[in-house]
């Protein structure tokens, strides 16, 4: 039985919003002088661009600075755009160097293939706001778990996890940011899921 | 559907990425499967902990829109104030420039980027490898490359000693690395090769793609094998045409050919079976998955020539080469062909090398083939059954050859629901 027809859902509410606009026309807006057309594009781009970033960086803090100066650089050059049709592609080439100027200053080493076991631990890592008053301490240290567990997928299965949770976002949509075939967004996901679902199972076995 | 197909298809379900033909598929086999019912149940749990957990920062995901939105209209709205000496303009304007190189600059952080992101046009995308490769942008400095990677203009990449990789350009290209290779990206149509060697195909319907070595070049449409060593480059096109020139030379070429740049001169080299000459990218496309289509594509040529032509022997090799994931295909080809007098022989070998390669994915392909009207494929899947599972149910695989309709049945339905519980235990002890 093949599983290979992936008919895709629903856009999502950004995209509605715009959904007879293709990043060209806007782009093709922007340059002209509304600026408001880029704003559309940053409300569909913005939290793909974060979780892609965030996926590399692993810091929430440093993931939302870095999104936000390459939405800007990405404004100020986007006359240099030689096809605005793959604003995206440039937009993610843009983070990817951004990430990686990140990392060699702060004199990271590049993720492992096989996994990463270097990422930051902690609560301050992950949640840009302190805990409130009203949140529990154990659903906290889940949360901190679980997240702990997606930090330390391999860097494909990371990324789709990142990507699909920040943004709800198409097999579709995710294929044509990542260049790979929605099947492959399948199994990745799939994988990923495996994974997790295994590694908090062992762990509240042994706990 | 079987668990099996279940467990690959139930993250696409849960997404509602599927067809409803399909989606009605795994709700009923979740209404008959116990144990897969439990794993869509886990999978809703996590889903909604992942969903909970990643989106708990939605305030501030909206705020990275936010504050880019903040500082566009900042700057549009500078840009629209006429410019005139009107005192009170010019202090707003004072105003707006020192919050605008706060925002920017915030010395109260250290900086995030020290020095200007460049703002390069990718031009290509590292598609996968066996294992890691490394990138480099100024031949100094070199870092892994994960797959998805972009890659520019200007990058460099190199293998090592066991790795292969893949690159699909912008203008649809695919130039595979293989082991100690070593590429420039010099434009979206355009790599040198440093050393080593690169499998390449071009979109027939798309731009020629050049390749540049220490001793010439080769630029083609179609598909071209390029290895190159301390004195030569060879040249293999496998397809299509291409037009290779060296510092005196220059000549067209058609496929299949091969030439050799040696001496600044270009000449004909002797030409091996493309086909096997370039069966080192097999382990990428084993890596790419079961189901790529070059895969699947690769496995039917070579059985399409055991058991009739005369070097059956080396096609059987490079066959057991590709490993379990070969099966698949085999045992398709197996159950799809029919058994007629000048197909048996290459029946019987292709279930020889299946039963000698076969992983346990491929075990309900070997339970159908049981019942096969060819005795020795029967015999094969038997013994391959035997092997994966450590039993034979009561009847032994050389039985199998000379073995009745009538007494297979109840065997083979003996098989399946020793598969069926085996499973089944199996997701029980995982929980």
């Amino acid at each position: 039985m093949p599983c290979s027809s992936f008919v895709g859902r629903e856009p999502t509410r950004h995209a509605k919003a715009s959904i007879h606009m293709t990043d060209a026309e806007l782009i093709k807006k922007t340059l002209n002088g509304q600026t408001s057309a880029f704003e559309v594009i940053v409300r569909r781009w913005s939290a793909r661009l974060t979780a892609f970033v965030l996926s590399r960086v692993r810091r929430v803090d440093v993931a939302e600075d870095l999104a936000q100066e390459c939405l800007l650089r990405s404004f100020r050059n986007l006359a240099t755009l030689r096809q605005p049709e793959r604003y995206g592609s440039w937009l993610f080439s843009i983070a990817n160097m951004a990430a990686i100027d990140w990392m060699k200053a702060k004199a990271r080493t590049e993720v492992s293939f096989e996994g990463a076991t270097d990422f930051t631990n902690g609560c301050a890592a992950w949640t840009s706001d302190a805990p409130t008053p009203e949140e529990n301490c154990c659903q906290l240290e889940d949360d901190q778990r679980l997240m702990d567990e997606v930090m330390a997928l391999p860097d494909a299965l990371r990324e789709v996890i990142l990507i699909y949770y920040y943004d709800d976002v198409t097999y579709k949509d995710m294929a044509e940011m990542l260049g790979v075939s929605t099947a492959t967004i399948n199994v990745r996901l799939t994988k990923a899921r495996a994974t997790l679902r295994e590694k908090l199972t062992t762990f509240g076995r042994s706990t | 559907m079987n668990c099996d197909q279940f467990q690959q298809t139930i993250s696409a379900y849960h997404d509602s990425e599927v067809t409803s033909e399909i989606r009605a598929e795994v709700e009923l086999h979740i209404s008959q499967c116990q144990a897969c019912r439990q794993i869509a149940e886990e999978l809703r749990q996590l889903d909604a902990q992942l969903r909970k957990t990643i989106r708990k920062n939605s305030s501030s995901k909206r705020s990275v829109a936010d504050r880019v939105i903040n500082q566009l209209s900042i700057q549009t709205t500078l840009a629209k104030k006429p410019s005139h000496s009107h005192f009170w303009n010019i202090l707003m304007a004072m105003a707006a420039g020192f919050l605008l190189a706060v925002i920017f600059w915030k010395p109260w952080e250290e900086q995030l980027v020290h020095q200007p992101i460049t703002v390069p046009v990718p031009v290509a995308q590292l598609a996968v490898a066996t294992g890691p490769v490394e990138i480099s942008n100024d031949s100094q400095n070199w870092f892994q490359c994960n797959p998805s990677s972009f890659l520019n203009v200007g990058d460099r990449l190199r293998t090592d000693n066991s790795e292969l990789c893949e690159i699909q350009t912008q203008e649809k290209a695919t130039i595979r690395m293989a082991t100690d290779t070593r590429v420039c990206i010099v434009d979206d149509d355009l790599v040198q090769l440093e050393q080593g060697r690169l499998w390449c195909s071009t979109d027939l319907n798309k731009t020629w793609l050049g390749v540049e070595t220490p001793h010439g070049s080769v630029s083609f449409l179609g598909k071209c094998d390029i290895q190159q060593s301390q004195s030569t480059t060879e040249i293999l096109l496998i397809e299509g045409e291409a037009s290779v020139k060296s510092q005196h030379d220059e000549k067209a070429m058609t496929a299949p050919q091969c030439f050799r740049i040696v001496d600044s001169r270009v000449i004909e080299a002797p030409l091996l079976d493309p086909f096997f000459a370039t069966s080192w990218i097999n382990e990428l496309l084993v890596e790419k998955g079961e189901s790529d289509p070059e895969f699947d594509k690769r496995v039917n040529r070579l059985l399409a020539s055991i058991g009739r032509a005369k070097m059956t022997n080396l096609y059987e090799s490079e066959l057991r080469a590709l490993g379990p994931s070969c099966a698949k295909p085999i045992g398709q080809f197996i159950l799809s062909c029919p058994d007629s007098p000048g197909e048996t022989r290459r029946r019987q070998y292709a279930a020889k090398i299946l039963a000698d390669v076969a992983g346990k994915r491929a075990i309900p392909e070997l339970i159908q083939l049981l019942n096969d009207n060819n005795g020795e494929v029967r015999f094969h899947a038997a013994r391959c059954l035997e092997r994966l599972t450590g039993q034979n149910l009561g009847v032994k695989p050389s039985a199998w050859r000379t073995l009745e309709p009538n007494k297979r049945t109840p065997v083979i339905l003996k098989w399946q629901g020793f598969v069926d519980s085996a499973s089944t235990k199996k997701r029980g002890e995982k929980r």
